[in-house]
């Protein structure tokens, strides 16, 4: 049963999903259970994947890395027994940690094993950010998405509106009628002023009556 | 659920209790649903006894953090110092400051009182295995502006 790789294969039936999760507890490093001498591949090159060199050649130790994961330790169950990383605020702790093991790192997990007061903050916050990629505050900080959603809302609707009022004067052109023209325009006035419209504030009250004009 | 649980955990929580259909003097809680419902000294008693065990390793440790976060509950003082001995156990610091992230993040939730009292109830532990909580890191307010996943 060891030598079949169940993650090889994809199962879907619960009754071998449990021995998914027994072989995945099995590749993991942190369990006391395994047999297997080294925990973690400490690696000496920065770059975790890199398809421009040849394949490594398989061994063992080769054969329990995830092509997906490069050499990073598997830590935990996670969501759903997948050795992938998450940053998630309902589940803290991801299955994989966030960082290869490399031989800076080596060097800050055998201080750890000491005792935890020799840690300087900075030993430990790197030893944080080797185990997880964001924080707590980091990955629910708000986004300030709303503003842009805000603005590009109200500049469509502004975009629409005129839009609509561009095709209404195209589509319903208002050709004038005889009555705006001006000698119509000036009969109009004086049947205004003789009909005395607004004579106390309005348009009569401008006209001087007496003399026939506009008041001074 | 079951494939959360290690089986022992299963045996505890899924003790049914048969309904007592008919009693002339009631001597207990008579229980609608099939599930036992244990107090809260039980359950507390449960879970400290989870992370004090002295070969626990941190597969286990991550499994009941993670458990216990979908719980609708923030975790007694004596929990968290358990789990935090537990951690001290398997050598992994950075474990210790996530969970009390989590449990932070949690109660801020709530209210803003909370997570002042928890820090002062565990700071026992916190100063006798050196435990920096999230604020001596400087991770109560963001460190780095990555990008979201959900962006990419």
């Amino acid at each position: 049963m060891n030598n079949l790789l169940l993650r090889h294969v994809k199962l879907t039936h619960p009754q071998v999903t449990s021995m998914l999760q027994y072989q995945c507890r099995l590749n993991a490093s942190t369990t006391t259970t395994t047999t297997a001498g080294s925990k973690s591949v400490i690696q000496q090159s920065p770059i975790v994947l890199d398809n421009t060199k040849p394949p490594p050649p398989l061994d063992a130790d080769r054969m329990r890395m995830h092509p997906r994961i490069g050499n990073r330790e598997i830590v935990g169950y996670g969501l759903k027994g997948k050795p992938e990383y998450f940053d998630l605020v309902m589940f803290p702790c991801p299955s994989i940690r966030w960082e290869a093991d490399t031989s800076e790192i080596a060097e800050l997990r055998k201080k750890e094993k000491g005792d935890w007061k020799q840690l300087s903050t900075e030993d430990k916050k790197r030893l944080y950010r080797a185990s997880f990629r964001q924080t707590f505050e980091e990955f629910t900080a708000p986004s300030g998405i709303w503003k842009w959603t805000m603005g590009w809302t109200l500049i469509a609707l502004a975009g629409l509106i005129l839009a609509y009022d561009g095709w209404r004067r195209v589509a319903y052109p208002f050709e004038t009628p005889d009555s705006f023209g001006e000698e119509k325009l000036k009969k109009q006035l004086q049947y205004h002023i003789a009909a005395r419209q607004g004579p106390m504030t309005g348009l009569s009250a401008k006209w001087d009556y007496e003399t026939g004009t506009w008041k001074k | 659920m079951a494939l959360l649980f290690r089986s022992t955990l299963i045996q505890l929580l899924t003790k049914t209790t048969r309904p007592m259909l008919m009693t002339m003097a009631s001597t207990g809680r008579r229980n609608m649903s099939s599930h036992s419902k244990e107090t809260d000294e039980e359950f507390d008693q449960r879970w400290k006894a989870y992370f004090e065990r002295p070969n626990i390793d941190g597969w286990d440790i991550r499994q009941g953090i993670n458990h216990m976060n979908r719980l609708d509950l923030i975790p007694e003082p004596e929990i968290i110092s358990a789990c935090l001995q537990a951690c001290r156990r398997v050598n992994d610091h950075s474990l210790a400051v996530r969970y009390l992230e989590a449990i932070r993040y949690k109660s801020n939730a709530v209210s803003k009182e909370v997570w002042p009292w928890i820090l002062q109830e565990i700071r026992p532990t916190l100063n006798q295995l050196g435990v920096s909580a999230p604020e001596d890191l400087g991770y109560d307010k963001p460190e780095l502006a990555l990008k979201s996943v959900d962006d990419m």
